[in-house]
């Protein structure tokens, strides 16, 4: 019963935001894959890819995220990233 | 016996008599409730004409010598209230008293017991069954400062005979950005202190983005990570102080709007004496049903958990007449269900976020089209926003929609059509993409949106599909 509760996810305040740099992306599919790659990485509750042009994605993911596998999972959808910046 | 007039409550009365229960419905305020008289019709006529206005002043086209010359406030405010007082009879008072078994009692209504209610402390009435659809009001943070400062909530926002010069809207869900972005286009200066990091804090991330950037782009001032803290009044200025970012900040202006969200209405209703439970913040907990905690009372709208809209309040009404008098024990179904936001561009959901279609197990895949791409945009000269659908990779139907677009709220619904009939005969993605779509709608971009599906996660290539 879905309003029991609310529907939406709401930023945890324990979640960490994390910053990655991304290259290889040349349009917005490219941009979809990355989103896609990242969201389904476990501890994952948020992924924000501005626009491909600015190649970075915003992570927001529990403190028991694996920085690597979200760096594995970028590259395995065929771009090159590295983590950036960590709050 | 139906507590309340609204959307919930009139929808409520109705189903009962037509299922030929005589009927009394109690009203301790205006007919109509919320919606008609200060909640969707008045702002969204309001939102409307702020559009009007602003396009007079802002249009993309080139050699077209258009002017904004000014807002006369109390007349475009009547003009409100006309329309308001129009629908109220046609779709409340007139339809109510359509129907002969049921009765309209204006007074307030309080449990004496679970088969009592008491109207104004002095007539007691008894019925088989109770429907409470006393619905919510605005809230205000009861921050340092609040009792000597007069503030403004959504309801007075509307009935001022006075534009304000300045509004600083303390904020950052539906309701303070979509009367924010219309007041300012009208002329007002206009500020938002939102609390959270970020807009519409439930709301997807990029959502949040869009739609801070297309206010922030009409010269509206957006400050998040706010916490308000004082307010205080001097020579006719308002002034609020907020910590933003740890600092303390201060921001003045003539008028304060709060859109903090929604209390409801549920004191000195008797709850207890009826023995009808509430959830911490007061709304009355109902089950899939409708029925509280009390086995004879169901509740229906904005004074319970359910989500906030008429339409839903509406549903759960007539839902909860047949539930209560007929024995039935139909669960209200709330899985497709589309929320519209009225803000320039709007913002329209249906369904699961990508996230939730995980969680709920599925094997998800995402489109994700920036309005660009749909050529109607490039006609309008307005770009602003994107078409993402979330869909299940194995079985291909769509599982949910997520759009940030000028005509969001019209796109939304072929959305949600698509998504129904996934669950109900398995209508996939690509059947949807074969549909003929007329050519520069907004509502193309849905086809536009599914043809950019990864059909092969495999294929590392870009831009596939």
């Amino acid at each position: 019963m879905k309003w029991f509760k609310s529907k939406k996810q709401q930023t945890g305040n324990g979640a960490g935001v994390i910053e990655l740099e991304v290259q290889g992306m040349t349009c917005d599919g490219c941009a979809n894959h990355v989103r896609q790659a990242l969201s389904a990485v476990e501890g994952v509750t948020e992924v924000e890819v501005p626009s491909y042009k600015e190649g970075r994605a915003i992570v927001r993911a529990s403190e028991s995220v694996d920085d690597s596998a979200l760096v594995a999972a970028v590259e395995q959808a065929g771009y090159q990233a590295r983590i950036k910046k960590k709050a | 016996m139906v507590i309340g007039t609204g959307g919930g409550g009139t929808a409520a009365a109705i189903r009962a008599a037509e299922l030929g229960f005589r009927v009394a419905i109690v009203e301790a305020g205006t007919i109509g409730g919320t919606c008609v008289n200060i909640g969707c019709i008045p702002s969204k006529a309001l939102i409307r004409a702020a559009k009007a206005y602003h396009t007079a002043g802002h249009h993309p086209f080139a050699g077209l010598h258009t002017r904004a010359e000014g807002v006369d406030w109390p007349k475009l405010i009547a003009q409100k209230d006309h329309l308001v007082a129009q629908l109220r009879q046609q779709k409340y008072i007139d339809v109510l008293q359509s129907y002969h078994s049921i009765t309209l009692i204006q007074g307030k209504a309080r449990f004496q017991s679970q088969n009592e209610i008491v109207i104004n402390g002095q007539q007691t009435l008894t019925a088989r069954r109770f429907i409470i659809a006393t619905g919510a009001r605005p809230k205000i943070l009861p921050i340092e400062g609040i009792d000597q400062v007069q503030v403004l909530n959504s309801t007075t926002l509307m009935a001022l005979d006075q534009q304000p010069e300045s509004l600083l809207v303390i904020g950052g869900r539906a309701i303070a950005l979509e009367l924010g972005q219309a007041m300012a286009r009208l002329g007002t200066r206009v500020t938002i202190l939102q609390r959270s990091p970020r807009l519409l804090p439930e709301h997807d991330p990029e959502i949040s983005r869009g739609i801070e950037d297309a206010l922030k782009a009409e010269g509206i001032e957006v400050v998040t990570s706010a916490v308000p803290e004082k307010i205080q009044e001097s020579d006719g200025v308002k002034e609020v102080a907020a910590r933003v970012d740890g600092n303390l900040r201060t921001f003045a202006a003539r008028d304060v709007l709060m859109a903090v969200g929604r209390v409801p209405n549920t004191d000195d209703l008797g709850l207890e004496k009826a023995g009808v439970v509430t959830d911490a913040r007061g709304f009355i907990t109902i089950d899939a049903s409708l029925q509280t905690s009390q086995p004879n009372i169901y509740a229906v709208g904005d004074v319970t958990t359910l989500p906030k809209f008429v339409y839903v309040a509406a549903a759960a009404g007539t839902l909860a007449a047949e539930n209560a008098l007929t024995g039935s024990e139909k669960p209200l179904d709330l899985t497709v269900l589309p929320e519209v936001i009225f803000t320039d561009p709007q913002i329209a959901t249906v369904g699961m976020t990508e996230q939730q279609a995980r969680e709920a197990g599925h094997e998800v895949k995402t489109a994700h089209l920036p309005l660009e791409h749909v050529p109607r945009a490039q006609t309008e000269h307005d770009d602003r926003g994107f078409i993402r659908l979330v869909a299940d990779a194995q079985n291909n139907t769509l599982l949910g929609a997520h759009i940030l677009a000028p005509e969001a709220g019209e796109i939304v619904q072929t959305a949600a059509l698509a998504i129904e009939f996934g669950r109900r005969h398995g209508f996939t993605v690509d059947e949807l993409r074969r549909m003929l779509f007329p050519y520069l709608t907004q509502v193309e971009g849905i086809k536009l949106a599914a043809q950019t599906f990864d059909k092969d996660v495999a294929k590392l290539s870009c831009c596939a599909g």
